[in-house]
């Protein structure tokens, strides 16, 4: 098992008073190879839960495992994409890409080849030495892709990877993010809100119930890659997702 | 030298007291305490703890001939342009740490780093633009004590005493050229620390 959430709580304290029930009983497995959305309104903690799986927040009740390890163990099994752009702004891109890779002291030539190979997987070519604040959204967002690939993880997590982008720039990274999940066979646990999106990446979409976030339920997409958004099959899906969302959101 | 000593001293010290609560608990007051003393307030203090032993005199001996620039390096001045600069340095590497956007802090985590390689090649390079600015004030402010130390007796050269000095012969002009050139080096001093903290920082500027 690639990721296992058992009995989850997670609980916020702001002013050491007021808590707030961020997540509740939360049980998820995901299997290797698996491709898992987690689909819920803003404020649901898929946030939350996904910055527990990477080892940045503690559970506050409850035990998480990647490949059978604590997160914090298990760091460099995870790549994380976070939601806004989070490449180093006094760094490169190559210098971004590399970054992981020296910290587990892999040798600067072989990282360097390493980090050209991700960039060119996520199609970025020629803009190694420019510095993020040179770049449009879309290709920070690309070159984040790359980073988080570069150490080989495991398990990618993302946060709302494609939330700050245009409609067709959109559909086009979530093509090559699938593209390269299936090439390479590293699991995915994809946070988003939007259900199109979800249903369109998903192998299963995991609905997450809003304060206290609990998973509401879970739904199989047993449809081949790659999806036609028009065909009946996917309205189907669609539609049913829709009114699991909608029952959650109320 | 004496501004060396303070950026040498200061931003690790900034560094760690941004980082470390411990840090801060012990250091905060402190600092706090010694920030308003005036650095000419130490210059009697200075001359009685240092007399008037220069990097001239003790390294060398006053028969080289690198006597007479090092001569001018006298410890009490290094220790009171140090004061003067140590603490706008110390203050603006505190709020530079502080100001680093957690986001980056996590974005290492996630991809291996540990405590020493975030504080080395996360915090560090982040908080440099503004450990530029305490540069750039720390090296007015030593300007400034220099120019102002070298009022008192026992000098034998610089800006200041060529001010005093015409004063005494009632010869002003050379007062007017002193400030003048005074004013003038200041400006060069900075826009050189200029030109250095845009070189780093650069990104900083375009992000906002």
């Amino acid at each position: 098992m690639m990721l296992r959430a058992q009995k989850l709580h997670k609980f916020f304290s702001s002013n050491g008073e007021r808590e707030v029930h961020a997540l509740a009983e939360v049980n998820l497995e995901c299997p290797e190879g698996d491709f898992l959305c987690l689909l819920g309104p803003t404020g649901c903690g898929k946030t939350t839960f996904l910055r527990i799986a990477a080892g940045l927040e503690k559970p506050s009740s409850g035990t998480i495992t990647v490949k059978g390890l604590p997160p914090e163990k298990a760091i460099e099994h995870i790549g994380f994409v976070f939601q806004q752009n989070a490449l180093f702004p006094w760094l490169n891109v190559i210098d971004n890409v590399m970054f992981g890779l020296s910290a587990r002291n892999i040798p600067k030539d072989v990282a360097r080849a390493r980090a050209r190979e991700c960039l060119a997987l996520v199609r970025l070519k020629g803009i190694e030495n420019a510095y993020p604040y040179e770049l449009s959204g879309e290709v920070q967002q690309r070159a984040a892709i790359a980073r988080a690939l570069a150490p080989r993880p495991d398990l990618l997590l993302l946060d709302e990877p494609f939330g700050a982008l245009d409609e067709k720039t959109r559909k086009q990274l979530q093509d090559e993010l699938l593209s390269l999940h299936l090439k390479n066979e590293f699991t995915v646990v994809f946070v988003t809100h939007n259900i199109e999106e979800a249903v369109y990446l998903g192998q299963r979409v995991a609905i997450l119930d809003t304060s206290p976030g609990r998973i509401a339920s879970e739904m199989p997409v047993e449809l081949s890659h790659p999806r036609d958004r028009m065909s009946q099959e996917f309205v189907n899906h669609l539609l049913a997702a829709r009114e699991q969302f909608e029952k959650v959101v109320g | 030298m004496g501004f060396l000593f303070a950026v040498i001293t200061g931003v690790p010290l900034g560094l760690l007291i941004g980082y470390s609560r411990l840090f801060e608990r012990v250091f905060s007051p402190v600092i706090e305490m010694a920030r308003p003393i005036c650095p000419i307030a130490w210059l009697p203090v200075a001359i009685i703890l240092f007399g008037l032993a220069s990097f001239g005199s003790s390294i060398w001996g006053n028969a080289s001939y690198r006597y007479d620039v090092f001569d001018q390096m006298k410890y009490a001045m290094v220790f009171i342009i140090w004061w003067g600069a140590f603490f706008p340095i110390v203050i603006n590497t505190v709020d530079g740490v502080r100001g680093v956007k957690k986001l980056f802090i996590d974005a290492a985590k996630v991809l291996g780093l540990d405590e020493k390689g975030i504080f080395f090649r996360v915090i560090f390079p982040a908080s440099l633009p503004s450990v530029m600015t305490g540069l750039r004030v720390g090296m007015g402010i030593a300007w400034m004590v220099i120019v102002a130390a070298e009022f008192f007796p026992g000098t034998t050269s610089g800006l200041g005493y060529m001010i005093t000095t015409s004063h005494q012969v009632a010869e002003y002009e050379y007062a007017f050229a002193s400030i003048l050139a005074i004013g003038v080096t200041g400006l060069a001093i900075n826009k050189l620390m200029m030109l250095l903290s845009v070189r780093v920082g650069k990104w900083e500027a375009l992000e906002r």
